[in-house]
């Protein structure tokens, strides 16, 4: 990558008025940071995903519980085992699984790792889920992998430089399949376009991360 | 030679190298933390009432004979000390040994926000390139194999007009504050 940015706010549109934005910086630096700051700053460091904003995706999908469940999303990164298996396939395929991140995947898969170590260059699934409901309740690995998608998206969405995080947080909430998500794909205007065009529950998701007082915006 | 003989040769030679490694290595880490930044210049691509948008090119040198990886990079941009964006690089950037390397910090604005946060008059500061500040303010971690800094401090300050016409004498690299 070269030199690729993202100025934040990316709409002058909010979700939260500062008060809230004030709350929720402090729930991040008293009871999140704490907890899982260390695992956080590690695998920032490994898989280059700023810290800013694994923090702001753990705020917003999970409000910092590892035992947050869904039918179909688990944990602090609110990831489903099908979702988690395809990406240490994809990011092994592009030959991008550093040696760090291969060490913390063997220390929590043992045997199964093998499955990703056998993975062929650009291979993109070997259609099983390997990865568990209950690994996904492990905070370091949940947020393992979630960085590690988010840094795929965040390789895939940046256009002259900048980062689509407006886009990336759509997909990471419906999925790169959903009529939404290719929507977003396809978008190829504004964040504020972007928004009058896809659902307010994904509109929202955009200004509470990227807005006027958003998480990124309002952490550090 | 007696085999004690030997034995504290090799002990001694083993605790010199020891601490020639250790010397290296503290002399290395001085030097990247003391890697010093300015800005080296900048475009403007935009100067009117309703958006402003330039980048900015801000340089660091790494002095040490260790390349390092510069990431985490977060940096809070004020114009006339009013809060107008983040900026966020979420990239690796290498700087060899004895070599620099340029950051990018591309933003934009909407001056009419200055004004409804509070800023009395934006025309003069549009149109008067010396009056127009702007403050960058941030961090960043700096890693070799073996070390990271973590938050490195970097706090800029810097007028249009100089952002525009860099003097040579201004470039002085400034070194790490904290």
């Amino acid at each position: 990558m070269a030199n690729i940015s993202v100025s934040i706010p990316l709409t002058q549109k909010s979700f939260y008025d500062t008060t809230s934005a004030k709350a929720n910086a402090d729930r991040i630096n008293n009871i999140i940071k704490p907890k899982y700051g260390k695992i956080i700053d590690n695998i920032s460091k490994i898989t280059n995903v700023p810290s800013e904003l694994i923090y702001s995706f753990v705020f917003i999908e999970s409000r910092g519980s590892e035992t947050a469940e869904t039918p179909y999303a688990v944990g602090l990164l609110q990831l489903s085992p099908a979702t988690a298996s395809d990406v240490l396939i994809k990011e092994k395929g592009l030959g991008r699984l550093e040696k760090e991140e291969s060490e913390m995947l063997k220390k929590y898969l043992g045997g199964r790792y093998e499955l990703i170590a056998n993975v062929k260059p650009n291979q993109k699934t070997i259609g099983k889920t390997f990865i568990t409901r209950e690994d996904l309740l492990k905070p370091e690995l949940n947020l393992l992998i979630g960085s590690i998608l988010l840094s795929q998206m965040i390789n895939e969405f940046t256009e002259d430089g900048k980062v689509r995080l407006d886009k990336i947080a759509v997909i990471y909430n419906t999925g790169r399949f959903s009529k939404v998500g290719k929507e977003a794909i396809a978008h190829s205007g504004t964040t504020d376009e972007l928004i009058t065009k896809i659902p307010q529950g994904q509109a929202d998701y955009i200004t509470k991360l990227v807005g006027k007082h958003s998480l990124m915006e309002g952490i550090v | 030679m007696t085999p004690k003989t030997t034995k504290g040769l090799i002990i001694g030679g083993l605790l010199l190298a020891t601490s020639l490694v250790v010397i290296y290595f503290r002399k290395q880490l001085k030097l990247l933390s003391e890697a010093c930044y300015y800005i080296s210049g900048g475009v403007v691509h935009a100067l009117g009432m309703d958006n402003v948008s330039i980048t900015i090119f801000l340089k660091v040198t790494n002095e040490s004979d260790l390349t390092i990886d510069l990431s985490n990079m977060m940096f809070k941009v004020y114009v006339n000390k009013m809060y107008v964006t983040k900026i966020v690089k979420p990239e690796k950037q290498k700087i060899l040994s004895k070599a620099d390397v340029i950051i990018k910090l591309d933003f934009q604005f909407n001056p009419q926000d200055l004004l409804r946060a509070g800023l009395a008059n934006i025309a003069p500061i549009l149109y008067d390139k010396e009056k127009l500040v702007i403050d960058i303010k941030g961090s960043l971690s700096a890693r070799t194999g073996i070390v990271t800094l973590r938050d490195f401090p970097i706090e800029e300050s810097i007028t249009l007009k100089e952002i525009l016409a860099p003097s040579p004498d201004g470039n002085k690299c400034k070194k790490k504050t904290a």
